[in-house]
């Protein structure tokens, strides 16, 4: 029973963080057809950006964690803007996966450049100290990462249901060509959806970053997770995202636990590989999308 | 429809003036020449700048994998993130039969590429099935299990420090030791996999693969069995990948995760990118430009993620023809004005 408890904790903190990248590759995919795959690396960016501002330059870590998720709703706002928009002018959806794969590679370059390849790490958020449910230890900082993604939904969820913005943003996902004859700037949502995501993104690297180590080479893993995320819950679909998140992070930590070296990462793909092949729309959502 | 002119009248699909009908013609007399003219400059290079010799053997051995990747990608515009897997056969494979089973490393290059090949046979069988970018997920699902299995089955791989004492490639009573002979090894291969891609381009195959490149539904009403000859392109870019990571095993008498890890997957994709797809001077100067930036010494090397990631955006986003495709369109444009 403790085992299954601890399994069960430490699969939600790690499925968050996957969780909180497929929500933001979601977003994105419903809105530009981009499958976004730097949106993990730009978790890792968040993280070593709160890390150098709160314990590098001493910042206090509201203060820290506000720049940092305002920063990086602006790197994504100017990816998009920079890149994604004249890429996407020219380019199949083929190219515009190779053009993410450069963005990952450009962060994963830029960190390696500017923090070296020492893995960081934080101080948690309030030092409150662990308490118990059912034998296990839960750390504050845990359930800070699972709050703060439970947060961030209700706030999607009511932007994208109670707003006219959010009417507009899925009007523009459902049906560009239409949403625009009805007057929608869809450049525009597709500049807010990568806000939003950046957003996402911010958020999950301050959350996450306490807990465990960040550095150039953990851009790929995350991404990779992330993605897998996204397509176990079904691209395009917040809900799908987000159980896809937790179920992968349960995955792993079920996997973690009872085995060593590799195999939880290996399970994991796995997973993806034999998903991408029987039902490569995710578990909820129709196949003929993606076979031809 | 035979003489140069000819040629030049109907590129244009219109009548063009006299002296770019001229133009054109030279254009078309230095084609054949200039192959030999390139091989000429591959051979005489490490007599005249011996310093340069092990960065040509590398950009010989990325050439060979990415040539196969070309073939892939280029050709049938399915992106493969996942060549790794087979530069890890080629490499690992030929490593541990030579190591552990005393295989001669020419006979086992031979085998891993034959068991390279049938290992794409069974992924195409079920990856190709998949619509474009799910495809270049699902070969890069591989490239991190792969990348996780070299660094995990340390007892077999050597783990992240890798396998040492690979033997060199030895052919009869000839051992290639040292750059120089290496090079021309490695030469060889790249000359024969280049003729081999390019006669393949003229034959049917070719042709069923430009066509559906072009169109695939098409394509296939026209009688061109899609999934056939995507799984065929997949096979033959498998080889050149398994023989590249083999030659590099041997080469470097070692081989290790840094090898085949994710990035590098990523990095061939930049080297097809940047030098330009569906030629064959594309993929040679995509690897050199990329395996040349840590030549410029001291911290470059720090710089090589980044600035190959920055290439590959710019790239794609502005000249998605590459390099040397961007280059061939502006000579192909100059006869018409």
């Amino acid at each position: 029973m403790e085992t299954v408890a601890q399994i069960l904790v430490t699969g939600i903190v790690v499925g968050s963080v996957y969780a909180f990248i497929g929500l933001g590759m979601s977003l994105v995919f419903s809105i530009s057809r981009i499958i976004n795959l730097a949106q993990g690396g730009f978790v890792v960016l968040a993280a070593l950006s709160a890390v150098k501002l709160s314990g590098v330059w001493g910042l206090p870590l509201g203060a820290a964690a506000a720049i940092t998720v305002a920063g990086m709703a602006l790197v994504l706002w100017l990816v998009e803007r920079l890149v994604m928009r004249p890429g996407s002018r020219r380019a199949t959806p083929d190219r515009l996966l190779l053009i993410t794969v450069g963005v990952l590679q450009v962060i994963g370059g830029a960190l390696l450049v500017f923090w070296g390849n020492l893995p960081f790490t934080m101080r948690p958020f309030s030092a409150a100290v662990p308490f118990t449910i059912a034998g296990v230890k839960v750390a504050a900082q845990d359930v800070w990462v699972a709050s703060l993604l439970a947060a961030c939904l209700v706030l999607l969820w009511a932007l994208l249901n109670r707003t006219s913005t959010g009417l507009t943003l899925r009007a523009a996902a459902s049906n560009p060509d239409a949403a625009r004859l009805q007057g929608v700037d869809v450049d525009r949502m597709r500049s807010l959806a990568f806000l939003i995501a950046g957003v996402l993104a911010g958020v999950a690297g301050v959350a996450i970053v306490p807990l465990t180590y960040m550095s150039y080479s953990t851009t790929i893993p995350y991404a990779i997770n992330g993605f897998i995320a996204a397509v176990l819950g079904g691209l395009g679909r917040s809900s799908g995202a987000v159980l896809g998140g937790l179920l992968l992070g349960l995955l792993q930590a079920t996997f973690g636990r009872y085995t060593s070296g590799p195999s939880a990462e290996v399970a994991a793909i796995a997973v993806l590989v034999i998903l991408l092949m029987f039902r490569p729309s995710g578990l909820v959502g129709r196949p003929a999308e993606a076979r031809r | 429809m035979t003489g140069p002119e000819a040629e030049a009248v109907t590129q244009g699909g219109q009548l063009q003036s006299a002296s770019a009908a001229k133009r054109a013609a030279v254009i078309q007399r230095a084609r054949p020449a200039a192959p030999v003219v390139l091989l000429g400059i591959l051979i005489a290079l490490p007599f005249m700048v011996p310093s340069l010799t092990n960065l040509l053997i590398l950009v010989g051995i990325f050439f060979i994998i990415v040539s196969g990747l070309n073939l892939i990608t280029g050709q049938t515009g399915q992106v493969s993130l996942g060549q790794t897997v087979f530069v890890a056969l080629g490499g690992y494979g030929t490593a541990l039969l030579a190591i552990k089973l005393s295989v001669p490393t020419a006979l086992g290059t031979l085998i891993m590429a034959i068991g390279s090949a049938a290992a794409a046979a069974v992924v195409g069988w079920g990856f190709l099935r998949l619509r474009g970018h799910y495809f270049a997920l699902a070969t890069l699902g591989l490239a991190v299990i792969i990348a996780n299995l070299a660094t995990g089955l340390v007892s077999f791989t050597g783990g992240p420090s890798g396998l040492t004492g690979v033997p060199t490639l030895t052919i009869g009573q000839y051992s290639f030791l040292g750059s120089r002979p290496f090079y021309f090894a490695v030469l060889a291969v790249a000359v024969a996999g280049s003729l081999f891609i390019r006669n393949l381009l003229r034959s049917g195959t070719g042709r069923a693969l430009a066509a559906i490149a072009a169109d695939q539904e098409a394509a296939s009403m026209l009688g061109v069995r899609a999934a056939t000859h995507k799984t065929r392109a997949f096979i033959v870019a498998a080889v050149y990948a398994s023989v590249g990571g083999s030659l590099y095993a041997m080469y470097s008498a070692f081989f290790s995760p840094n090898m085949i890890s994710v990035t590098t997957a990523f990095v061939l994709v930049v080297m097809l990118a940047l030098g330009g797809a569906r030629t064959i001077i594309g993929p040679l100067l995509g690897a050199f430009l990329i395996e040349a930036i840590p030549q410029f010494g001291g911290s470059a090397g720090l710089y090589e993620p980044l600035i190959a990631g920055l290439a590959l955006i710019l790239v794609m986003t502005y000249l998605p023809a590459g390099l040397w495709g961007g280059a061939l369109q502006i000579v192909r444009r100059m006869p018409q004005r």
